[in-house]
């Protein structure tokens, strides 16, 4: 008997199988007015960014090519003096809007014509549950009250905000404290432990991830929370870059995903035909799990979101493991097996001192 | 946009009706499917073959004869069939907020 699915489902099947670029992740700019040391943009100051008529064209072709979902980030989104310009137009044409800003430029006049926007969601970084953590992180004094009151602004127009928490060194100790934050302010709180490398290769931003023993800590409730009895992902290390999504740069270049800075084609001379037949992009969706010579003979496929352009900056190899990946994967293993085995005594195992993660190591990976 | 005299009177056959998809919607057609959010209610919903074609037609200019006449070409059913098909359908998708009827957006 055949596996039914619903029709979502069914529907998003089809953008995979037919190519469609049903999610676009679009950076509208470089520019911003924070400084995070830890972000992975590097602007390219002598290239022009697209002007809103281009954009304007290129979202006529996407309306026609199937997508569905266009998430506009930056740098600052709000940088753009046109942004309400290309955001309208984008709405106008039926896509479906996530909005990426630090909200730092957000007032009660700019915060109405976000809701006339009606976005799915408007999502605000923040690096810590505290002014001082927060502002260090951005070298921006006042951003976390500016970024709180755009929080603040937008949830009282009824609009969906997402507080997205990058979880690093220097502000893990206050990471249930920004869970709490965002659901005082009544925003859904999501996390990322993975920083990725900047865009010119420099491992620099890296050196803030948390190392094994910090992410076992941090990942500890969350990851036992979840794992009722057990993991229920698949060995699936696929990924849609490339398939059903991809990403657009401030200046037309377009990449499989936004971390996978390869370029397959600029919009000002290329197709989006062309583009997705580009030899990087058929690369990207060529991978399979055969292809994965170590990831495949892998213990932690099971709890791992192996991610093919992080092993990319990591390593240099699309096909190889990405060292942050493997080192997730490893303490979440280490927690659910805690889990299991306090299950089994009865009893609840605190977070060991010395949580049962391995290193792996991986050849020729470098963090600087 | 030129109003129908019908509106002025205050009085709307629901065939002349002219159905609008509703602005806070975002919407594709994925290989004859149409697939409409309504970010409010953060709800998907997945539209069959006919109810498709009839979301595609909706375009704030066609009313619901125009629609009916497209759709029993086009479904090979007679006009009467495909214009109760229209008619129930339009009212369902108002029912829910995820088209409306110009004249009778939201808030007026």
């Amino acid at each position: 008997m055949s596996k039914s699915i619903d029709p979502y489902s069914r529907v998003v099947k089809k953008t995979l199988e037919m190519l469609i670029p049903f999610t676009v992740h679009w950076e509208l700019t470089y520019h911003c007015n924070l400084r995070c040391p830890h972000c992975y943009v590097v602007p390219q100051g002598s290239r022009k960014e697209l002007s809103c008529g281009e954009i304007a064209a290129i979202l006529d072709d996407l309306k026609e090519r199937g997508t569905l979902y266009v998430v506009f980030s930056g740098g600052e989104i709000l940088m753009r003096e046109d942004f309400f310009d290309i955001a309208r137009y984008a709405r106008k044409k039926g896509f479906a809007l996530r909005l990426m800003t630090n909200g730092t430029l957000i007032n009660g006049a700019i915060a109405d014509q976000v809701k006339d926007l009606y976005p799915l969601s408007v999502e605000i970084s923040l690096y810590g549950s505290t002014p001082t953590t927060h502002d260090r992180m951005t070298a921006c004094p006042g951003s976390f009250e500016r970024s709180m009151r755009a929080l603040r602004l937008l949830g009282e127009r009824s609009i969906r905000t997402v507080v997205k928490g990058l979880m690093m060194k220097q502000n893990a100790a206050e990471f249930q404290g920004m869970k709490k934050l965002a659901s005082d302010i009544g925003s859904q709180f999501l996390y990322d432990t993975v920083i990725i490398p900047r865009m010119n290769g420099s491992m620099k931003p890296c050196r803030n991830r948390l190392d094994g023993e910090e992410l076992y800590r941090l990942l500890y409730p969350e990851v036992r929370e979840r794992a009722e009895d057990g993991n229920s992902q698949e060995d699936d290390l696929s990924c849609s870059a490339g398939l059903n999504a991809l990403s657009i740069s401030p200046y037309g270049d377009v990449y499989p995903c936004i971390t996978f800075k390869e370029s397959g084609g600029n919009l000002t001379e290329n197709s989006l035909s062309e583009i997705q037949h580009s030899p990087i992009f058929s690369k990207i969706r060529s991978i399979t799990l055969t292809d994965l010579r170590k990831c495949k003979r892998c213990e932690l496929v099971q709890y791992c979101n192996r991610c093919p352009a992080l092993a990319w900056l990591e390593t240099g190899d699309l096909l190889g493991p990405s060292k942050a990946d493997c080192l997730l994967a490893s303490v979440i293993k280490g927690i659910i097996d805690s889990k299991r085995k306090g299950n089994a005594r009865g009893e609840e195992l605190l977070p060991s001192p010395k949580p049962p993660w391995k290193t792996i190591d991986i050849k020729g990976s470098s963090i600087m | 946009m030129m109003v129908p005299k019908k509106w002025e009177m205050g009085i709307m056959k629901v065939e002349a009706k002219i159905p609008i998809k509703s602005p806070d919607t975002a919407h594709q057609i994925i290989d004859g499917e149409a697939v409409v959010i309504t970010p409010g209610q953060m709800m998907v919903h997945v539209l069959n073959t006919v109810g498709s074609r009839i979301w595609d037609l909706a375009n704030g200019k066609r009313n619901i004869q125009d629609i009916a006449r497209i759709l029993a070409k086009e479904f090979d059913v007679s006009y009467e069939t495909a214009l109760d098909d229209v008619v129930e359908f339009t009212g369902e998708l108002a029912g829910n907020e995820i088209m409306c009827f110009l004249g009778e957006e939201q808030g007026e």
